[in-house]
């Protein structure tokens, strides 16, 4: 076959204004290994929902698979024709049920509408485990199975679902992973690797989504790299040097850095400490910020860093570990949210809707949900004085529109971020924590947020912020640290931090093997 | 709206149009709110418009509404109770039986223990409580779902109320609370006076305390409560307690309207609470459970079931017309939820 057995062309994605895909085109021959790669909010799992028939794309597109012009979005019937088949990051599997009963969910085994062979089937599957070098048992319960046993059962399930149709495919077959790595212990990556080699031996197509430039590297042939929707690297793997792809990835920044100098604060001692911070993802974890710094905590989805706010502000459990806090130690354990704010700690999480803010109540209610003791007269709250305060708050922190009676759910989501700065930076706070303050906000917001925050540690305040955005990392913080599976990897200073240095330390191959 | 917050409209005219349009839709929203809020206290009317055209002589009548009013109180002050848990978002099937297993305390203690009848209301609330506090420390600390949970304790409740009472009604409660709570003023007896009381107490509570805040924020989303630095779970303990408290509290009541205690009559309390709690949570303030949508719902309900009655149809369009009444609420509920959330879509940008 010479056809592709993949061909995109023209392909968008608007949503709500936002392209989170702009005229992407990507082409797989059969056999290909191709690496897909770009930081979060770049549009690869857009463009894998998209073609997995998730969403709809916008007109104009071309998409045609061997050749044959497909019309979006898919079924599962087409799915089926066309021999693709998906591993998503949860892998698929139904993990209270046993190996075999996953194979036959997915139409491997007994042929359907039959009753089940059980003697034939587990016979089959043996050997076809064993064919991959897989030692499990066909009714092993699939939450028993090791991650890498795990994994390795959604792609040998995938492969062999190809396989089986490959003679009513029209194509060569099409394996989609999406980051399959990424709950895997290093040493289990080599072992799957040889199972993506063998698959593309049978002629068919693997497109590896991932965030580790190493393993991109490793296994593909050939590599696209996304940023904001768009295709900013296309070529073969090995024509591209780990600076030109980071770079592809990361991008440039556009709007210059906003932090002062640091200079002078250096001596100070820090507001915040922490030492030997675990979790089920940290692994010993010591950090400290000062009055007026800003402290970012970076690395890539999965390292960690994105646990720090959650851990020091008590809203996930701790195993081990010590807060200094104006002069106490605490365990970190111990940490409740409701402590956590007593102690002037404020923390606006990453999901602003599930944890920020509840959607089906008022911007009102919202807002003053943490300050109700100051709008009391006795035991009764003085409506007068909530109203006021809102008012400000929505003048001072340009929350649109400005109707206190909106259920917040229904402010965009730089408003909705902007009315949770309001929430919480009512009463100056001495730690500010920020999980990914500016993600999905436009152009505008995202300079209000980051002028925000800036303003507040001038005037005193810590603020440690986990974000896995490089950019917004450069224009926000004095210090940044970055982590790599569960442990800082390095600091950067204040004339260190850039977006491109960020992205060389995050997505570096690892050069010593973890415990 | 969009997230289009950099430039403002490109023209005064452009402006001037965005303002018209966002006026209308303002309106017509709050024509829509104002339209649910009042619905049901319409068709309340409209109901009894009805019942008093048909039988001017009999449905028309000061009896007839201060029977309605004055009998109704026990559920008034049960379905009151049950906001608080549902409020913050647990469930309380406890409730009838725990009613139920009151009155029958009290009746058993006062007639056949002879112990005063304070000392039996005292006790029998307290029991009330515990129940509460034992509902609140299998949902709350072991995590398991209050419907289940209260499912079963209400059931055990009813079995102790058949052991304690020897499976037979207990009469000839001491007059003293019988006299108590039949006690008219202005035609009305001292529990409708009490219920409405207690409506008053906790409508002040939901709607003018930072407690009744924080407890509508735990049902609404418990993380983004806790997060908020809300005492969650004592929010929870609290308010099952609550519930504990105010349907032992109705079987005071109940025992005081009839003077003696029936061991298997509570049961047929609870649909009717459920009913009252769910229809009124779409009148007054849509939406959410609420005090005063919840007392006219009550004698929304019981109007529509005594003209019924008159009108002389059998006693079981009761049951029929609680049911039906309760699948109209949440499928209403449901609706209105569903269109919020269509506009929230269409309005939200990312």
């Amino acid at each position: 076959m010479t056809e592709h057995t993949l061909d995109v062309q023209g392909l968008s994605k608007t949503f709500a204004g936002t392209k989170a895909l702009d005229e992407v085109e990507l082409r797989l021959a059969p056999g290909e290994v191709h690496g897909l790669l770009g930081q979060n909010g770049s549009g690869k799992s857009t463009l894998i929902k998209v073609l997995a028939g998730f969403h709809t794309p916008d007109a104009g597109y071309t998409v045609k698979a061997a050749g044959q012009e497909l019309s979006l979005p898919l079924h599962d019937t087409d799915l089926r024709r066309l021999g693709w088949a998906f591993v998503h990051q949860d892998l698929g599997l139904l993990r209270e049920l046993r190996v075999i009963d996953n194979m036959h969910l997915a139409g491997l085994g007994s042929s359907q509408g039959r009753a089940i062979k059980w003697r034939q089937d587990r016979a089959y599957l043996r050997d076809l485990l064993a064919s991959y070098g897989l030692d499990v048992s066909p009714d092993a319960i699939v939450g028993n199975l090791s991650g890498a046993e795990r994994a390795t059962v959604a792609i040998v399930r995938a492969a062999e679902v190809i396989r089986s149709r490959h003679e009513q495919a029209a194509a060569g077959g099409l394996v989609i992973l999406d980051e399959p790595t990424v709950y895997l212990p290093q040493a289990e990556v080599e072992g799957l690797f040889a199972l993506i080699r063998q698959v593309a031996r049978q002629g068919v197509s693997v497109l590896f989504v991932s965030h580790m430039l190493d393993e991109v590297r490793a296994i593909t042939d050939r590599l696209t790299v996304l940023r904001d929707g768009r295709v900013t690297a296309q070529a073969r793997t090995e024509e591209l040097s780990d600076a030109e792809v980071v770079q592809a990835i990361v991008g440039r920044a556009v709007i210059p850095p906003t932090r002062g100098s640091m200079a002078g604060r250096l001596d100070e001692p820090p507001a915040l400490s922490i030492t030997g911070l675990r979790s089920s993802r940290l692994r010993g974890v010591d950090l400290q910020v000062r009055k007026g710094e800003v402290l970012g905590v970076t690395g890539l989805a999965g390292s960690g860093f994105e646990d720090i706010p959650y851990l020091i502000f008590g809203a996930q459990p701790a195993a081990a570990g010590q807060l200094e806090l104006h002069g106490r130690t605490i365990p970190i354990r111990r940490i409740r949210p409701h402590r956590a704010i007593a102690d002037g700690i404020a923390f606006i999480p990453g999901n602003r809707l599930t944890q920020g803010a509840a959607g089906e109540q008022t911007v009102a209610l919202n807002l003053t949900l943490n300050t109700l003791s100051s709008h009391t007269i006795g035991p009764v709250l003085s409506r007068r004085s909530e109203r006021r305060r809102v008012r400000e708050l929505i003048t001072q922190y340009d929350v649109r529109p400005a109707d206190p009676d909106r259920p917040f759910g229904q402010l965009s989501g730089g408003n909705q971020q902007k009315a949770l700065l309001a929430k919480w930076l009512q009463d100056a706070p001495s730690v500010l924590l920020l999980h990914e303050p500016t993600q999905g906000l436009d152009v505008a917001a995202r300079k209000q947020v980051v002028e925000t925050v800036r303003a507040l540690a001038g005037a005193g305040t810590a603020v440690i912020c986990a974000s896995s955005d490089f950019e917004q990392i450069e224009q926000l913080c004095d210090h940044a640290m970055v982590f790599r599976r569960g442990r800082v990897r390095t600091e950067l200073r204040a004339d260190e931090v850039s977006q491109q240095r960020l992205g060389e330390e995050s997505f570096r191959s690892e050069e010593e093997s973890d415990d | 709206m969009t997230s289009q917050i950099t430039e403002g409209p490109a023209s005064t005219a452009d402006a001037a149009a965005e303002a018209a349009a966002r006026s209308a839709r303002r309106a017509s929203r709050d024509w829509l709110q104002t339209g649910q809020a009042v619905a049901m206290p319409i068709i309340w009317i409209i109901v009894i418009a009805v019942f008093g055209a048909v039988e001017p002589d009999r449905f028309l009548t000061a009896r007839n509404f201060q029977n309605i009013f004055s009998f109704q109180a026990v559920t008034l002050i049960l379905t009151l109770g049950l906001l608080l848990p549902l409020t913050t978002g647990d469930f309380d099937l406890s409730i009838a039986p725990g009613l139920g297993f009151s009155s029958m305390i009290i009746a058993v203690l006062n007639v056949q223990h002879q112990v005063s009848t304070p000392i039996a209301v005292i006790v029998a609330l307290i029991a009330g409580m515990l129940v509460g506090a034992f509902n609140a420390f299998v949902v709350v600390v072991l995590e398991v779902s209050a419907f289940i949970v209260t499912l079963a304790t209400g059931t055990v409740l009813t079995g102790l109320t058949l052991a304690i009472s020897d499976q037979a009604t207990v009469g000839g409660v001491t007059p003293d609370l019988v006299r108590l709570v039949g006690h008219r003023w202005f035609g009305l007896t001292v529990a409708f006076y009490l219920a409405i009381l207690l409506a008053v107490a906790l409508w002040v509570v939901f709607d003018l305390t930072p407690l009744g805040r924080r407890l509508l924020f735990v049902g609404s989303n418990a993380e983004v409560a806790r997060l908020s630095g809300i005492r969650v779970n004592r929010l929870r303990w609290g308010a099952l307690i609550g519930s504990g408290f105010f349907s032992a509290l109705a079987g005071v009541v109940g025992v005081g309207v009839v003077g003696a205690a029936d061991p298997t009559s509570s049961a047929g309390y609870l649909l009717p609470a459920y009913a009252a709690a769910f229809l009124g949570a779409t009148t007054i303030s849509p939406g959410r459970f609420n005090v005063w949508g919840t007392v006219v719902t009550v004698y929304f309900l019981v109007t529509g079931f005594a003209g019924l009655q008159l009108l002389g149809i059998a006693s079981w369009i009761q049951q029929v017309f609680y049911g039906g009444a309760l699948v109209f609420a949440v499928a209403l509920a449901q609706l209105a939820a569903r269109r919020r959330r269509n506009r929230r879509a269409s309005a939200a940008a990312t």
